[in-house]
This record gives C-alpha cells, structure tokens and sequence, in this order.
C-alpha cells in the first residue's frame, strides 16, 4: 500500500499530469505485487470511459460555452445592475450576484470567473475600486458556479457516490445562495468602510422591463435544465442535452442575422472542441483513477478508514470537521476533478458509516474543493484571474480572501446542521 | 525539427477534425432520441449504445490529443521551482513515463481483446472488439505525441 501512495505523491510532484500519475502508481502497484494482474489494466481503463451517466459532462460544459459565447454576460451584469447597483459599492455586489445567475448557467467556476472578471474588473478599476479588490472578489464569488446548479462536479460526484443528480443539485442550492449572501454582505461592510462609488441606475417601469426581458432567455434557463431532473422529468444527460439545444437556439436569437456566419464558422467548431478537451481530461482521470480505486477496494481502504473514523467515536459534526480540513488541504494542491475521484471512495464509506448523508458529504466535497479553486498554487480561478487582471496569485488570493470567509463559514454551517443541505431535496422525495 | 512540428500540427487537425464530428454526431443523437421519447414516445434502437460508443471514442482520443497540448491537470508547481536544465530533463522523464504506461496498456489489451472481443453488445449486436480496440489506438496517438515532444525537448534551439 505504502507504495501506492508514495509513487502517486512522486509522480504528482515531478508534474506528471494527474491521470498518467494515478495510472502509474497502479501500474507499479501491480508490477510489484500482482504481476498475474496486469492483464486487467486496460479492461479497468476501459471501464472508466464505459459510463453512459458521464455523457452528461462533455454536454453541460458545452452548454455553459455555447452561453458564455452569446454575448449573456453583459445581460447579466446589466440585470444584476438593476437589482444592487445604487447601493455602496454597487459593482462589487453586481459582481456577486452576477456570478449567482453565472452559476446557474455555465456550472463552472473557471468560466464564470473569465467571462464575468473581463467585463467587470476593468470596469470597477476605473470606477475607482482598487484592482486587488476586484480581482479578489471575482474569483472568490466564481466558486458559487460549482456550487450552484447545474453544477459540473456534482454530476461527477453523483456518479461516483451513485446518488442522484437531481438531490444533489438541490443539495447545493442553499449553500451556494449562503455563499453568495455571506459574500454580499462583506462586499457592503468593506465598501462601506472604503467609501466604494454607488451606480446611477433608473428604476423606471420601462428601464425594468427592458432589463428583464433582454435577460429572460438567460435566466429561465437553469430552471428547466435543473428542474427537469429534479422532477425526475428528464436524466441528467437529457437535460444537459436540452440544455445544449436551448443554449444553441439563444445564440441564434441573441446573435443575430449579422452573427450567424461566425457562429457556424468560428463560434460552434470552438466550442466544440473546447468542450470535447476539456471533458476528454476529465474522462482520461476517471479512467485511471478506475485502476486507482480498484487497489484502494482490493487493499480493503476505504474499509479500514471507516472502522477507523467508527472507532474513534467522534460525533458526525467533528468527524465532518475533521474531513474539511483534509478536503481543504487536498483542494489546495489537487483540482477540483481529481480531488473527488480520489476523496469520495476514501471518505464517504467512513461518512455513511457514521450516519451521514452522501448528499450532505457532497455539497461539503464541493464546497470545500471550491475554496482550493481559488487558493494557490493550483487553483482553477485564481490563475484565470491572474491572466484577465494581470495581477499575481498571491495579490489575487489576498484580494479574495476576506470574501472565502464565507465559503468557509458556509462550509462549517453545512457541516453542522444537515438541515441545510438535505431539507430541499427531502421535499422532491 | 520543423517538419516534425509540421507533421504533428496536421495530425492534431485532422483528430479535431474527427472528434467534431463524433461529437457531434453524438449530441445530435442524444437530442434526437429526447425529442422522440417526449415527443412521440418512441426511441431508436441502440440509439444509448451507439451514443456510449460515440463518447467512447471522443473520450480516448480526446485524451492523447490532449498529450499534444500539454493541457492534462497537473500539478506544476514543484516543476516550475526547478532550474530550466532540471525542468527540461524531468519533462522529458515524465512524457517518457507516459509513453510506457500507455505501452503498458497496448501490451495488456490485445490478450484482453482476444478473450473477450468476441461478446457482442447487447442491441446493437456489435462486437466488442470494435468498442475496445479505441484502447490500443488512443494508446498509441498519445505515444506518437510523448515521442514527439521528447524529441522536441531534446532539440529546443532548432524549434
């Protein structure tokens, strides 16, 4: 077993890509141990890729590129705008509640933080907000875009923990709506403190109507691709290929006449191929991680973490505690996909042992991976928004930490009443 | 070294170039086959297998065409600390491991291929073999991108 951990901890180190690290480690595992078992190296490999429910995830990331492409986040600022802009610090909290109605569109972080942090960090530099601040607070309210649905890594750890999408979607909700209030109001307490610039907008019938019509398109969206798996309506792979279908058609309407050449041309062919890579890193690590987890279940680990955590007799909330703080530590060095595949099959025998529901132990996983997506070295937003600002990581990370103390007090909340995560999706039983 | 650039350019096309097209055909099939069901209450036969064998195929290639970019998750860290000399020597090392965990793969499957791509697919009645014979081929583009880029890593004046 020792050998297991420390190839796979030598091979992450020398910068082997995470896949081909876990595929290695196996690898020696076996040489070493199991030579007769080589043989099932590519048949576990293959049954990684085999996994009709992971059809969902190359179609939900293409729905949140095809939305991300339609010109929606002007929309979506502008609406946001409507809702919080005259109050103090108004781009700050745009800002926030923008990356909201993000996240239940693109259901990625990374996505979010580039479309939202190219329009607004420029815009709030030259209203006056320090540019640390703006970076900060647009990577650090990116994170709600994996929280809330449709979220990409929920559809990952659904599969894995074999639960359904549709509660852990709903599983989600209020702690990505905690986040993003927890966020709203330290925004309101620094610009308040800092004497932030309040925006001009008309409350006018006609200015409203306006702003809600032009963003409708956009925002009806989330409601029928996650309500119609959480109505047990559609799969979550048929949702997420209405969702490609609607997402398609808004970029018809948006878009224009004017805009169809280079939507067929340009706009789809890159999706497309954006969608399959991206998908495609994530598949190659589920694949490997196969061979992974088949040794952790052959070395019967999982087991003996949770006769482990069983006998130290801790209650639920300090064993949870206690598993936040490795989830904040691995988010910190491992991205978000890896760190599920690696951290569900560990710890979520060990959690239902206890009593534990999977779908409280989920929206802790992603919750808490979300804090490593934007804390360095290896966080997803934080190097995203390195690159749109121009501003260093560690710039970046103290810019948005007093905003990740709402993940984190979101994260402890969750973790101490179960309520929080497990009320919504006990209405839909 | 220009040429071998060249070669691995047009390569990377024409598999994007394929990947779009399985792609595509695969979203084409699964939005078919819900307005069917809801629509119409009908379905096409092997519709789901033909998808699972589309995502199959996009997944495994799409993996070693990611090699090519060098875009995987990786922790980079660590090898961003090292002096360009070391960097440039564990890079090398680390697309060579790749290379023989991907040769381990081809080794094992053609023994795993022969005993079980017999067995046909449950609707469709399509062999096996068909299905995981994406293994060895995937195995090897991501081989041909590891030997490239080691090549490349070994001449980086004349690239």
């Amino acid at each position: 077993m020792a050998i297991l951990l420390i190839s796979l901890i030598i091979f992450l180190i020398l910068g082997i890509p995470v896949a081909y690290s876990l595929g290695l480690s196996a690898l020696s595992y076996f040489f070493i141990y199991y030579p007769d078992l080589l043989i099932i190296l590519p048949q576990r490999f293959f049954s990684g890729l085999n996994m009709y429910a992971l059809i969902a995830l190359p179609l939900f990331i293409l729905m949140g590129l095809l939305m991300n492409k339609t010109k929606i986040t002007a929309r979506l600022i502008d609406f946001s705008l409507l809702i919080v802009g005259r109050f103090r610090g108004g781009l700050g909290l745009v800002n926030v509640i923008a990356s909201m109605i993000f996240g239940g569109i693109s259901g990625s972080s990374a996505s979010d933080t580039a479309s939202i942090g190219a329009v607004l960090i420029p815009e709030m530099e030259k209203r006056g907000y320090p540019k640390q601040f703006a970076a900060g607070i647009t990577v650090a309210s990116s994170t709600m875009g994996m929280i809330i649905p449709p979220s990409i890594p929920m559809v990952l750890y659904a599969i894995i923990a074999e639960e359904s999408v549709g509660k852990l979607f709903l599983g989600g909700l209020i702690p990505g709506v905690m986040i993003g209030v927890f966020q709203l109001a330290i925004v309101m307490l620094i610009s308040i403190k800092n004497n932030y610039p309040k925006e001009e907008v008309s409350l006018s019938f006609k200015n409203i109507f306006f702003q809600v019509r032009s963003s409708s398109l956009a925002l009806i969206m989330p409601i029928f691709v996650v309500g119609s798996v959480v109505f047990g309506i559609a799969t979550a792979t048929e949702s997420a290929a209405i969702g490609v279908f609607y997402a398609f058609c808004v970029g018809l309407i948006f878009l224009g006449i004017s805009g169809f050449k280079k939507y067929f041309s340009k706009t789809i062919p890159d999706c497309l191929n954006s969608a399959i890579l991206t998908s495609a890193k994530i598949m190659i690590v589920i694949a490997l991680s196969k061979l992974y987890i088949w040794i952790l279940a052959l070395e019967r680990i999982p087991q003996t973490i949770a006769g482990f955590m069983v006998t130290l007799n801790l209650p639920p909330v300090m064993m949870l505690l206690f598993i936040v703080a490795i989830i904040l530590i691995s988010g910190t060095f491992i991205d978000v996909s890896p760190a599920i595949l690696l951290l569900t099959p560990v710890f979520l025998p060990a959690c239902i042992a206890v009593g534990i529901s999977p779908i409280q132990f989920g929206a802790i996983l992603i919750t808490g991976l979300a804090v490593g997506a934007v804390t360095p070295p290896v966080g997803t937003c934080i190097n995203v928004g390195s690159a749109i600002s121009g501003l260093g990581i560690g710039t970046i990370f103290r810019g948005a930490a007093p905003f990740l103390a709402a993940n984190i007090l979101t994260l402890i909340l969750i973790s101490v009443f179960p309520q929080l995560t497990l009320w919504i999706p006990s209405l839909f039983q | 070294m220009k040429g071998l650039k060249r070669i691995e350019l047009v390569f990377t096309q024409l598999l994007e170039y394929i990947l779009r097209l399985l792609f595509l055909g695969l979203i084409i099939l699964v939005i078919v086959l819900v307005f069917l069901r809801y629509g119409f209450n009908t379905t096409i036969v092997g519709g789901n297998e033909l998808i699972v064998i589309l995502f199959i195929y996009t997944s495994a290639i799409g993996a070693a065409v990611i090699i090519g970019k060098k875009e995987h998750i990786t922790i980079t860290y660590f090898i961003e600390k090292m002096s360009p000399q070391i960097n440039r020597f564990v890079h090398i090392l680390n697309f060579l491991l790749v290379a023989i965990l991907n040769a381990a793969l081809i080794k094992y499957s053609f023994p795993w291929i022969s005993k079980t791509g017999g067995y046909s697919t449950a609707t469709l009645g399509i062999p096996q073999l068909y299905l995981q014979i994406i293994v060895p081929i995937s195995c090897s583009i991501a081989i041909f991108y590891c030997l490239v880029q080691i090549l490349l890593l070994l001449n980086p004046e004349k690239t």
